[in-house]
């Protein structure tokens, strides 16, 4: 009982190193490559840690091989563009003017509803008020309004006081 | 840069782990592996004190491994190893030529499998 308790305290300690060597980003803005790592790291430090029969070695070992593995891949992506496409794709514009291109949302294997949910959750109830919906390489949709449709700044409320005072 | 060096020290002390790790199970597969074959040709002639001898040598080189075997492989399969080794070493006691030969045979196709899954082989790595 005692052995897994100091095993479930090294894989602890070794987990958390791993984490914190890979990075402070959060779910959401993690690489859909990152976030299966991530996943992978906990996973191979549970087997360990329940079967005293297996040495702990074999989680170790696995463990930082992907962190390793994970620093080498950063650190290429972020010197080459090449590399980086690679890893994470490319932003992918689905709507461009107010016109959904329907060719690119099928080859994101993207419906039209789930284009739509994501234009409400922006803010928009129409794709014709959108001036660029972009899906960035972590799956998020990022929605530009065209500039009669997005909300008032507060340059704009400049302009306009600065306009109103120079007619009076 | 700082992150890339840390992960350069870690992957060259995994490949130093893993090669030592290596060269040191084939060295324990061979010294067990011969003497499991001379308890075998003791046996066959009879000498009963020179197979017992033999075990006992085969008992100490796992108890030496021990250490780093026990970090390395399966524990089941470094038990089945002591537990053979004893049983063989008993029947050897009791005069049992037959179950001791069968347990010595045992051994040695435990030791191959170890031996076999250590490799770096096409085989083992797919």
């Amino acid at each position: 009982m005692i052995i897994t308790f100091i095993r479930t305290i090294i894989l602890y300690l070794l987990v958390v190193a791993s984490m914190r060597i890979m990075g402070k980003r959060t779910i959401g803005e993690l690489q859909p490559y990152e976030l299966v790592i991530d996943i992978m790291i906990s996973d191979l430090a549970t087997v360990p840690m329940q079967s005293t029969d297996f040495p702990l070695l074999s989680g170790v070992i696995p463990i930082f091989t992907l962190i390793t593995l994970e620093i080498f891949m950063s650190y290429a992506s972020l010197k080459s563009r090449k590399v980086r496409k690679f890893l994470c794709g490319e932003p992918t514009t689905v709507i461009k003017d107010g016109e959904i291109n329907y060719k690119k949302l099928k080859s994101l294997r993207f419906s039209k509803t789930d284009l739509i949910e994501e234009l409400r959750q922006g803010g928009c109830d129409d794709a014709t008020q959108v001036k660029y919906a972009v899906v960035e390489t972590n799956g998020k949709i990022s929605i530009l309004l065209k500039e009669e449709n997005s909300p008032l700044t507060k340059a704009d409320a400049i302009k306009i006081f600065s306009k109103q005072r120079g007619k009076q | 840069m700082k992150d890339v060096i840390i992960a350069t020290v870690i992957l060259v002390l995994i490949i130093s782990v893993s090669a030592t790790f290596y060269s040191l199970s084939m060295n324990f597969c061979s010294d067990m592996s011969d003497g499991l074959q001379q308890a075998k040709e003791a046996l066959i002639e009879k000498d009963y004190e020179l197979a017992t001898q033999n075990t006992e040598e085969c008992m100490q080189v796992l108890e030496k491994s021990n250490i780093w075997l026990s970090a390395m492989a399966n524990h089941e399969e470094l038990n089945a190893m002591k537990t053979g080794l004893l049983r063989a070493q008993q029947y050897i006691i009791y005069l049992d030529d037959k179950e001791a030969m069968a347990e010595l045979g045992e051994l040695t196709g435990l030791i191959n499998h170890f031996k076999k899954s250590e490799q770096v082989t096409v085989e083992n790595i797919f």
